[in-house]
């Protein structure tokens, strides 16, 4: 199988779980060697897009290229094969709690390598230092913090240097600092792997504007855009111009109080 | 009239509805069962995984075993005094205790204790990685979930069922020994020599194949209900867990006292 790009490719991609259909035709590109934004509101289907794009879930209707190849109909050791090839970070982490960190990390070269553990444990280690968690690395997942986690679930992401990198939301729950540091870190991985395609969900405008080559906007289940940065910005469509511009969907203030009665109702158990 | 009829047909529909289900996932379950033997030997690796699950099942058992295994023991030694002295032949009570454990309690007992402790554990922990994407995270990396974490499970109860369950039966002779020989006072030769003459290898062997019977019963129901908790349609995210635990537990304890009644029918 000769792979040498890695850009993806969605086509007309229907998807969801069970009988919801959450993604009702994506179309777009998520070219190799560049970082791609994916963007859209809470629960539009970000993570589903993921998953697909995985081989985790399987596209209803529609198709996924992925380095040209058609992903889903591909033989079963080719499908395998590429999706070796791919790191991802969850967007909880899913870091196995039963392992430690070192474990967590170097387990996909334990299980498919013959490297010796001092050998692995060296690997882990630099990788570790990469997410700045070296001092971690034999701490269980549920010793550490959610940000800590998801930096240590983008160690293990890329401890096998992937083609194909996918981060769910790798900047939320992070600090600023660390939340910029993780955007370096990813701007550092496309510099020193020209042909990675790099896949980041966010909400993070700031990290956006810094990091995105190309973005794909998701609303109501279709791309509202897919291109580059600069595109975008200066796009004209309403919902567009509102994600960008962090516009609430309506101008009126919010009701607070509930109805006088059963605010009064609930006070007298507030106060007591 | 009308309406009773109506409830009658919708009643006899649902018990076929949940018949033709029950049919249907013991199928899946025993295809699962083929796949998790099978991917045991898939790796040389996975022998590490089945030591530490060895340690788990195995050594950790060993406590409650013991404890379960003396008293079961003991409480036969009384209840088979209690009976045979009405016969006068309360020097028998060495082959009445050691048979009714080696048949029968050691292997049912041991198992529905394991499931108790191992087999819940299974269903649990395997049912949190599958809520919380560790399974999908290991399918990512190409690692085989069934394999790295259903066949370890497997093997690992397939070895340590029987042990336990020599254990178990040692222990309750034993046990019996303490209140027919130095409580009511037997005569400690006739109470083995009676075991010696009675117990034969049949006796063992089949205690035994009960053991592996149990183990690959217990191993696989368990891991199955973790493996599928998030298919459950009773329920979502934690409450799945739970709800797989419980299953895992009820379900293999029923087969495993259908199986026993089975497999004894047979052997006799
Ligand atoms: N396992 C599941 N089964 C059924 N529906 C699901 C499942 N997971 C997610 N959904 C539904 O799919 C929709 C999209 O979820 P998804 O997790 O893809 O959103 P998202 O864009 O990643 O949101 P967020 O930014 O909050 O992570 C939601 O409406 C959710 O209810
Ligand atoms: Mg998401």
């Amino acid at each position: 199988m000769s792979t040498t790009t890695w850009d993806i490719d969605l086509q007309d991609l229907w998807g969801g779980y069970n009988n919801t259909k959450i993604l009702k035709g994506i179309n777009g590109s998520l070219p190799a060697g560049k970082i791609s934004v994916i963007l859209g509101g809470s629960g539009c289907g970000k993570s589903t897009l993921l998953r697909h794009i995985l081989g985790l879930n399987h596209p209803m209707q529609g198709k996924i290229h992925i380095g040209g190849h058609d992903f889903f109909s591909l033989p079963k050791d080719q499908f395998r094969k590429i999706r070796r090839r791919m790191g991802v970070l969850f967007q909880d982490g899913a870091l196995l709690g039963s392992l430690t960190l070192g474990e967590n990390v170097g387990l996909p070269l334990a299980e498919h390598t013959k490297l010796p553990p001092k050998t692995i444990r060296t690997i882990v280690l630099h990788k570790l230092g990469l997410v700045g968690l070296a001092d971690y690395i034999d701490y269980y997942p549920n010793e550490l913090s959610g940000g800590m986690r998801k930096r240590a679930g983008l160690a293990r992401a890329i401890v096998m240097d992937p083609e194909i990198l996918l981060c769910d939301e790798p900047t939320s729950g992070l600090d600023p600092i660390n939340a910029a540091e993780m955007d370096q870190l990813l701007l550092s991985m496309k510099e020193h792997f020209p042909s990675m395609s790099i896949v980041v969900v966010s909400h993070d405008l700031e990290s956006l504007y810094k990091i995105a080559d190309n973005v794909l906007v998701i609303h109501e289940g279709q791309a509202a855009y897919c291109g580059d940065l600069e595109g975008l910005k200066k796009h004209n469509d309403p919902y567009l111009k509102q994600l960008l511009g962090r516009q609430p969907n309506s101008t009126t203030q919010p009701v607070i109080s509930l109805g006088a009665d059963v605010q009064e109702e609930l006070s007298k158990w507030l106060k007591k | 009239m009308q309406q009773q009829t109506g409830t009658r047909t919708t009643a006899i529909a649902a018990l076929g509805r949940s018949t033709i289900d029950f049919v249907s996932s013991l199928g899946e379950i025993f295809l699962f069962l083929i796949e998790g033997v099978r991917l045991i030997f898939s790796s040389p690796k996975q022998l590490t995984k089945i030591i530490r699950q060895m340690y788990f099942i195995g050594s950790k058992s060993l406590f409650v075993i013991s404890l379960i295994g003396i008293f079961t023991g003991m409480v036969l030694g009384l209840q088979g005094y209690y009976t045979l002295v009405k016969f006068g032949s309360e020097g028998l009570l060495g082959a009445a205790v050691s048979l009714t454990l080696i048949r029968e309690l050691g292997p049912v007992l041991t198992a529905i204790m394991i499931t108790g402790r191992a087999g819940s554990s299974m269903a649990a922990e395997i049912g949190v990685m599958r809520i919380s994407d560790q399974i999908d995270a290991l399918d990512v990396m190409d690692i085989n979930p069934m394999a790295y974490l259903v066949s370890p499970r497997i093997a690992a109860s397939i070895i340590c069922f029987p042990l336990l369950t020599a254990l178990f039966d040692v222990i309750g002779i034993l046990g019996g020994y303490l209140t027919g020989v130095t409580m009511l006072g037997i005569n400690s030769g006739v109470y083995f020599y009676r075991i010696d003459t009675n117990v034969v290898m049949a006796d063992i062997t089949g205690g035994f194949l009960k053991a592996l019977v149990f183990g690959i019963i217990v191993a696989t129901i368990s891991c199955y209900q973790g493996y599928n908790t998030h298919r459950r349609t009773d329920s979502v995210g934690p409450e799945s867990v739970s709800n797989s635990t419980t299953a895992a537990v009820v379900l293999s304890c029923v087969l495993i006292l259908v199986s026993d009644y089975i497999i004894t029918s047979f052997l006799l």
